[in-house]
Formats: C-alpha cells, sequence, structure tokens
C-alpha cells in the first residue's frame, strides 16, 4: 500500500513536472547546436558558446526570449557530430540544427535532411550545400573560393606573374587555389602544401627565395602563421605575403607580422564588440569574429521564428533568406541565396604597423 | 523518438565490436602490438567509398574488397615487421599509421584528401537498398555476429590455441617445429581483413569520411575498449565496447552550464575509465597482462 501511494505521488511529480518543461518550453523554437567544444577546433566552440549566450541576454533584454539552444559537442569530428545530431533531434526534439566546422557540417547534413530540419552551419567551404541545397544554410564564416578570388584580383592588377602557394592541408586550400586561380588565370601558382601545426617552413621558404616569387599566398591557422613571419624575417625574404586566413593572420605584437602583409577580413559591429568585450574581457579579434557569427545565427532564427510561429523547414529557411538583420558581422545578408554574404575587405599592415583597409 | 538515436548507437556499437574483437585476435590472443588497426580500417572506408562512389562498383563487391584490401594492407605490415617484437613492434605500426593517415591526406587525386569523401551511398544488395537506419542497424548486426563467431571460432580452435601459445612462449612453440611468423601473418591478416570491413560499414553509415576520422585518436579509442574490456577477452571486447561508447552518451543527460560541459564530459569519462582499470588492471575479463 506505502509503495502504491509511492508510485502515485512519484508519477504526479513527474507529470507535473513533465507539463512544467512543456510549459517552459511553449512559444520558444529549438536550435540544436553542434559545436567543436573540445578537440582540435575547441577555440570555435568556446568563441560561439560566447556569441550565443550574448544573443540569448541581448533577445531577453529585448523582451524576446523565444529561442533555446541545446548545445551538444562534436569534439572537432564528424561521427560524434552525428550522435550528437541524431540525439538532438530524438530526445530534445529540436527545430534546427546548427554545426560548427566542415566536416561535422557534412557528416550532419544528411541526417538534418532525412529529419526534416533545417540545418545552419558554419564552415570554410561549400560541400554541405552541394550535397543538400534545399535543406542547409550557411549563417557564417568566410567562403574562401569567394574572398580568395579577391586576391586573385589584385594579383593580376599589380601584373603579377608567378606566387608561391604554400597551404595548409585542409579542406579551404583547396577552394582558396581555385579562387585565385579563376579571378588571376594567368597568374602560374606554385603550391608547397604543409601539415598545420607540424611544420616550421624552413625548407619550403628556402626553395621560396630561390625561385624569387612575386607574391606568397599562404594559408592555415594562426600558429602557423605566426611561425611563418617568424622564419621570413630570419631568412630575411621580403616578399609580398597575401595570407588567407581572416583574422587568424593577426598577431598580438605587430612587430611580427610582415610588413605589407594583405589579409581579407570583415568588419565586426562596435556595438556587439563593445557588449562583447565588457562580458568577456581579452577576445582576441578573431574570437570576436567567431562569437559574431553564432550571435547573427541567434538573431536570425529568433527572427525567422516569429516570421514562422509554425517552424516550418521550408518558411524559417526563406525568411532567413530575406532576412535584412544587421549583423554583427559585416555581411549583405542572404539575398535569397544559401549563404551569408560577408563584406569581405582587403586589409594590409602599414609601415607603423598597423592594420588599415586597402582600398 | 527516442528509438532513432538507440538506432544509431547500436550501429556504432556494431561497428566498433567488430574493430575491438578482430583487433584483439591480433593484440590479445596473438600478443601482436598491433598499433596500425587505425589503418587497417581507414583502408577499408577508403576502398569501399571510392570504389562505389568512383568506380560505381556494386556494394557486395566493394564490401568485400574493402575487407581483402586491408587483409592485403595487414599481410604487408606483417612482413614488413617479421623480425620486431614488443615495442619496437608497437612504434613499428604505430608508424604504419601515420604513414597511412598521410597517404589518406596527400594522395589528394585519389582520396580528395582534407577535402574527404562526401555523398557516399547507403549499401543496396541486388537492388534491395539499405536506406534506413533500422534496416542499416540489421546489416551491422548480421555482420557484426558473424564476423564474431567467425573471430570466436578461430579463438577456440588449435590455431587460436597455437595462437595463444605463440604469444606465451613463442620460441617454446619454434622448438616444436612450428612457423609462429606464418601463424601471426594470419591472424594479423585476418583481424586487417575484420577491421576493412568494419571501416566500409562506417564510411557507408555516416555517408562522409576525411584522414581525420583514422587518425592516432581514434586508435586510441579502440585500444581503450580492447583493455579496458580485457586483453585476449572476446566476451570483455564486447561488453566493453558498449561501456566504453555508451558511457559518453549517458554524460550528455547530467546537466551542466554549456561553457564547461564540452571539458567537463570529457574529463569524467576519462575518470571513470580510469577508475575501471584500478579496479581491474587486466581489464573487465582479463586473463593476460599486455607485455
Amino acid at each position: 500500500m506505502k509503495n502504491t501511494k509511492m508510485a502515485i505521488v512519484v508519477g504526479m511529480a513527474l507529470v507535473i513536472f513533465l507539463a512544467g518543461c512543456n510549459a517552459a518550453n511553449q512559444g520558444k523554437i529549438k536550435v540544436g547546436a553542434i559545436l567543436p567544444l573540445t578537440g582540435s577546433s575547441s577555440i570555435w566552440g568556446e568563441n560561439e558558446q560566447k556569441g550565443i549566450s550574448l544573443a540569448l541576454e541581448d533577445l531577453k533584454a529585448q523582451g524576446i526570449e523565444n529561442v533555446e539552444v541545446i548545445t551538444e559537442d562534436s569534439q572537432s569530428k564528424d561521427a560524434p557530430a552525428v550522435t550528437a545530431a541524431q540525439k538532438l533531434i530524438s530526445l530534445d526534439d529540436v527545430d534546427l540544427i546548427y554545426t560548427s566546422l566542415t566536416g561535422p557540417s557534412i557528416a550532419v547534413a544528411p541526417v538534418a535532411n532525412s529529419s526534416g530540419k533545417l540545418h545552419l552551419y558554419k564552415a570554410a567551404t561549400q560541400v554541405p550545400i552541394n550535397n543538400f541545397p534545399e535543406n542547409s544554410l550557411k549563417t557564417g564564416y568566410y567562403n574562401y573560393e569567394i574572398d580568395c578570388s579577391v586576391f586573385g584580383e589584385l594579383l593580376a592588377k599589380n601584373n603579377y606573374k608567378k606566387i608561391a602557394y604554400v597551404a595548409a592541408k585542409k579542406d579551404f586550400s583547396t577552394e582558396c587555389k581555385r579562387g585565385i586561380a579563376n579571378s588571376a588565370p594567368s597568374v602560374a601558382i606554385d603550391e608547397y602544401s604543409y601539415e598545420v601545426s607540424n611544420e616550421d617552413f624552413m625548407s619550403i621558404l628556402t626553395k621560396i627565395r630561390e625561385s624569387e616569387y612575386d607574391a606568397i599566398v599562404i594559408t592555415g591557422y594562426n600558429a602557423d602563421f605566426l611561425k611563418f613571419y617568424s622564419k621570413m624575417s630570419q631568412l630575411k625574404i621580403n616578399t609580398t605575403v597575401l595570407c588567407a586566413g581572416s583574422e587568424d593572420c593577426l598577431s598580438e605584437n605587430p612587430d611580427l607580422m610582415p610588413l605589407g602583409m594583405v589579409y581579407f577580413g570583415a568588419y565586426i559591429d562596435n556595438n556587439f564588440k563593445e557588449k562583447l568585450l565588457a562580458k568577456y574581457a581579452n577576445m582576441s579579434i578573431l574570437e570576436q569574429s567567431i562569437a559574431a557569427t553564432s550571435y547573427d545565427m541567434v538573431r536570425f532564427v529568433s527572427e525567422a521564428y516569429s516570421v514562422c510561429p509554425s517552424r516550418q523547414r521550408e518558411c524559417l529557411k526563406k525568411a532567413i533568406q530575406d532576412s535584412k538583420l544587421d549583423t554583427a558581422i559585416d555581411s549583405e545578408g542572404f539575398q535569397g541565396g544559401s549563404f551569408l554574404k560577408l563584406k569581405v575587405r582587403l586589409f594590409e599592415v602599414n609601415e607603423t604597423k598597423g592594420v588599415i583597409e586597402l582600398k | 523518438m527516442i528509438e532513432a538515436y538507440l538506432i544509431h548507437l547500436l550501429i556504432l556499437i556494431g561497428i566498433y565490436v567488430i574493430l575491438a574483437v578482430s583487433l584483439n585476435l591480433a593484440l590479445g590472443y596473438t600478443g601482436l602490438l598491433n598499433l596500425g588497426h587505425i589503418a587497417f580500417f581507414g583502408v577499408g572506408a577508403y576502398t569501399s567509398a571510392l570504389l562505389t562512389k568512383s568506380l560505381g562498383v556494386p556494394f557486395p563487391v566493394a564490401f568485400i574488397a574493402a575487407g581483402l584490401f586491408a587483409g592485403l594492407f595487414g599481410f604487408i605490415l606483417i612482413l614488413a615487421t617479421k623480425k620486431l617484437k614488443g615495442d619496437y613492434l608497437a612504434l613499428a605500426t604505430l608508424g604504419f599509421s601515420f604513414v597511412v593517415y598521410s597517404l589518406l591526406l596527400n594522395w589528394t587525386s585519389l582520396t580528395k584528401g582534407p577535402l574527404g569523401i562526401p555523398g557516399i551511398q547507403k549499401p543496396s544488395f541486388f537492388g534491395l537498398a539499405i536506406s534506413s537506419n533500422v534496416s542499416f542497424l540489421i546489416f551491422v548486426a548480421i555482420v557484426c555476429v558473424v564476423s564474431c563467431f567467425i573471430i570466436y571460432k578461430i579463438i577456440k580452435s588449435p590455431f587460436g590455441r597455437l595462437l595463444e601459445a605463440s604469444r606465451d612462449d613463442e620460441v617454446g612453440l619454434k622448438v616444436l617445429g612450428k612457423n609462429t611468423f606464418k601463424l601471426k601473418a594470419k591472424a594479423m591478416i585476418v583481424s586487417a581483413f575484420f577491421a576493412g570491413i568494419a571501416g566500409s560499414l562506417f564510411a557507408h553509415y555516416i555517408s562522409f569520411i576525411d584522414p581525420s576520422s583514422f587518425y592516432i585518436t581514434d586508435l586510441i579509442l579502440i585500444l581503450t575498449i580492447v583493455i579496458a574490456g580485457g586483453i585476449a577477452s572476446f566476451k570483455g571486447s564486447i561488453v566493453s565496447t558498449f561501456i566504453i561508447i555508451l558511457i559518453p552518451e549517458g554524460l550528455r543527460f547530467f546537466e551542466m552550464p554549456s561553457s564547461i560541459l564540452g571539458p567537463a564530459r570529457q574529463i569524467i569519462y576519462a575518470l571513470i575509465l580510469l577508475g575501471i582499470l584500478m579496479l581491474r588492471p587486466k581489464g573487465l575479463f582479463g586473463r593476460v597482462d599486455l607485455e
């Protein structure tokens, strides 16, 4: 008898708890964010978290509490990202999936598609779009093929004939090279590939010095760039460097960057920057830029949900594509397309070691 | 809806059971400190993906070819490391894993390098597509049971006892006139064959592979399964696969602030594994020490 009473009490508590959960979630759209919180790309996940928290706080301050973000760790890998997606879709019943990094985004794309969930992602490549154009939207980050074509235009304009292409063995390097080759077909490209975090650049730069190139284009990550700059200065190589790594190209110590180095990047909204730095001090430009993209993602979703309370995939997608949102990272919106078009500009490290926009 | 998540986990468990049991055949039963297993897994995945996607080869052929090709790599590896033992063999086979990883990363004309191979089709047998996860689970379960059955039969056969004898007293076996290299080579080939089969299943299930899925960190996962289950324990490898795959999933249900969620789960996971090994140094069902 005692056990029966206990079971009834527990059962009722459970019903109340579940009802409470439902009530709390009513009127909210659920985003399942699969971020690289651990593993080789954890810097991205950490800062995306910050952007998401700030966006939710900002929306709350405006009296909008229509987005719930459930975060899972992809461990910067493909298979764990798929497992996380299955959990978010099956158990958390999320309305949308958001992934970061190319590999996890490609791996999760078919799962999101087959379950009818809109897939928002952040990656340097367009591969998920090509596979599932009807279900994927790239809500942030650079598009290396398009953005590197700006480098190509610069090379063609300066009549450069031969360049060294120092490429990290990563997906975005292939796309960047394609962008340069398409926009500057007359420029000869000699490729020197290297493994990320595992190259001292001495032999590559020695070969480059012997071949007398008009410019060097490099792709990769911050630690590689810094090593590259340091070895360039050691070997006294003054060839112009075009760095295809956006804000990752920068060093906190301007003296470490080669004079005249050019990189592409997008402005970050000052208002957003102030709020972000007030909450999280000492964030580099790269970290701010990462946070900005996830901040924008949450706001895109919030806006789309207010337009599409039915949470229907096509409606949400169209609402995001047609959005005129003033993004934290300078952009022209989706313009009806499948990715957020960042307003990419060229920046140069000038003589006074400051970074200025290259007009 | 929870079924979809559970089905996904069971599929992964099926694939990892094949990997763990096959590694245990070489590592536990034969005493080969083989750290090249992840390379066989990768070779199988890429063989199957490339054959079906680039050459249009039917899945059953690609599936078998994945195993055979991985088996061939196993033979090459054991041939190259014929004179090595213990730590030296471990280092050489680890080097082999790096070589295969480098090949997958750098042979871009074949493997597409870091871009990986997206859009790998779901398997189909004579026009019958295994498109849903339920049917894939059934397929994986069949392959897993058949693989385990074959490996179990090998272990329990006179040949299996010879493998264990070569692990425990190679010189003694040689004195009895047995060709221990031949024994080891057979064990390695069979082990690599099943790793290749598992690779094929993985590629066609996830539908996207890139070299990062076949790196040293993934080898550690398989080794953890085998060591936690117990060296030379068939049952241990199977039970341990369930535990090692399901623990991190269980941790997903502990509410944690999102800012510490990822690292905190990893730390708890590591502590649980350490706890298992401290309580049972030979693994859950281990019989022999890893020397």
